[in-house]
């Protein structure tokens, strides 16, 4: 599964941060997301769902294998 | 059919820290109905989880007091003060994306968490005042009100000795007991402080939130002084009332469940989900989540005209039971995150990392602290200032011996 960014919505909540720490992290320039991690698997799975629906203006979308 | 009469928002609460009945009979009957509010115009109010989310992510539905049509506040007083706060929170995409984005990079969780030493030093030093105080005191004045204050005072690079002035005018300011002079006496105040502040960074560039705002933006134009000096004391205003509530509330909430403390007592590791519960459970922005329709909008089954105003309310949305099982019921094993006590959208509380790193330090070192820690007087007993965010006028309590 894969996980796309979109830094043009989003706001720098550091929701995805708190909930997936080792995929999502915030630039320290905008405060804006990052990936670190776009290939998800294993353990991070839910935590990367939960991190997409989660998102307050939905900058976060999922896509691959696994996605509906 | 005839049409049931509108409910009057806001709704009263029959118990302090729960939710006014009329949010679970109206998700029950029909979840997404009209209400009428103070002035007597009539407002959608979402009452569903994902309902208020729906609404609170749509950009069609407009933060701005200036938007033609209804924008529906819980009283007189508060949408006077929304409509002269001028900053990023009644502002709509695109200025207020703009806007946020010049103080984002303070508030990343990474950068928050280099606070997490200054927060224990002032949580531990306004323990150590209350207890050689001792006996009975008041949560919200001894602990609640000081922390945040503090806090930002360091963020900003202002004395911590000027942490009392900013309380005080702040009430004098949102207290229904002062008139309206007093009321416009206090913000001038307030305004006129951000304004020196601004103009001594302006002189002297400083490395913290108030000097990076003017070196960054006011020097390069991209931000007037006055929309400076307002964002400061936005971002002041933000963090103070709620944060203090959070930490009284959360106090009197968890010592009527003397089962969940026993719980955190000896499972420590859950204090940070017990946070996250008590942001649910509490859900002190009250009447937070105004919007008006600027186009028609289909929604929870019915049509918003435009220019309509709804109500996302974050209370009502935290206590869904399609979300929430059991909602009534606090408990700090829950998975409570998803919740949406910091709101949803755009204007999602930029503050919330802050919010989390006070409470998680704050709350389970004063349960450490002052193991005995009983209340004097019970939720039943609170009186509340009837403001946005709820907030007690004062929580006794006594401390007992310390640990």
């Amino acid at each position: 599964m894969r996980v796309v960014a979109d830094p043009t919505r989003c706001i720098g909540s550091g929701n995805c941060v708190t909930t997936a720490p080792g995929v999502f992290d915030q630039s320290d320039t905008t405060g804006l997301v990052v990936v670190s991690d776009v290939e998800i698997d294993g353990a991070a799975v839910a935590d990367v769902r939960d991190a997409v629906s989660w998102c307050p203006v939905g900058a976060l979308t999922l896509s691959g294998p696994g996605t509906p | 059919m005839p049409t049931p009469p509108r409910l009057a928002w806001p709704f009263d609460r029959e118990t302090a820290l729960t939710p006014p009945p009329e949010f679970a009979q109206i998700r029950q009957s029909c979840p997404f109905s009209e209400v009428e509010t103070w002035n007597g115009e009539p407002a959608w109010i979402a009452t569903r989880w994902e309902d208020v989310r729906t609404v609170l992510a749509d950009h069609r539905f407009s933060s701005n007091p200036a938007t033609p049509g209804v924008m529906p506040a819980p009283s007189e007083a508060a949408l006077t003060f929304w409509q002269n706060k001028g900053t990023f929170d009644k502002l709509d995409p695109p200025e207020h994306d703009h806007e946020r984005k010049m103080v984002t990079p303070e508030f990343t969780v990474r950068n928050i968490e280099r606070y997490r030493e200054a927060v224990t030093d002032i949580v531990d030093r306004l323990l150590d005042d209350m207890q050689a105080q001792g006996g009975v005191v008041d949560l919200v004045e001894a602990f609640g009100n000081p922390l945040p204050a503090q806090i930002t005072c360091v963020m900003m690079g202002l004395p911590v000795s000027d942490a009392p002035f900013f309380r005080r005018q702040l009430l004098t300011f949102m207290s229904q007991a002062s008139s309206p002079d007093e009321s416009k006496g206090a913000m001038q105040a307030l305004l006129d402080y951000f304004d020196a502040v601004v103009a001594d960074r302006l002189d002297h560039p400083t490395d913290d939130v108030a000097g990076r705002l003017v070196t960054d933006h006011v020097v390069n134009g991209t931000l007037t002084g006055e929309g400076a000096r307002r964002m400061l004391l936005d971002l002041l205003i933000g963090g103070l009332d709620t944060t203090s509530s959070m930490i009284a509330l959360g106090t009197v909430t968890l010592l009527e469940h003397p089962e969940q403390l026993r719980l955190l007592e000896e499972h420590p590791a859950q204090w940070n989900q017990a946070v996250e519960e008590l942001l649910r459970y509490l859900t002190i922005a009250q009447f937070i989540g105004s919007r008006t329709a600027t186009d028609d909008v289909e929604i929870g089954g019915v049509t918003v005209e435009r220019g309509h105003g709804v109500i996302a309310s974050l209370l009502a949305a935290n206590w869904d039971p399609e979300r929430f099982e059991r909602p009534e019921e606090f408990d700090v094993t829950r998975d409570a995150r998803g919740h949406v006590a910091f709101g949803f959208g755009v204007h999602q509380c930029i503050g919330q990392p802050l919010a989390r790193l006070e409470l998680q330090i704050a709350m389970p070192r004063l349960f450490e602290r002052f193991p005995q820690l009983s209340l004097v007087t019970t939720s039943a007993d609170l009186e509340f200032n009837r403001t946005t965010i709820h907030t007690a006028k004062q929580v006794l309590v006594d401390l007992g011996a310390p640990a």
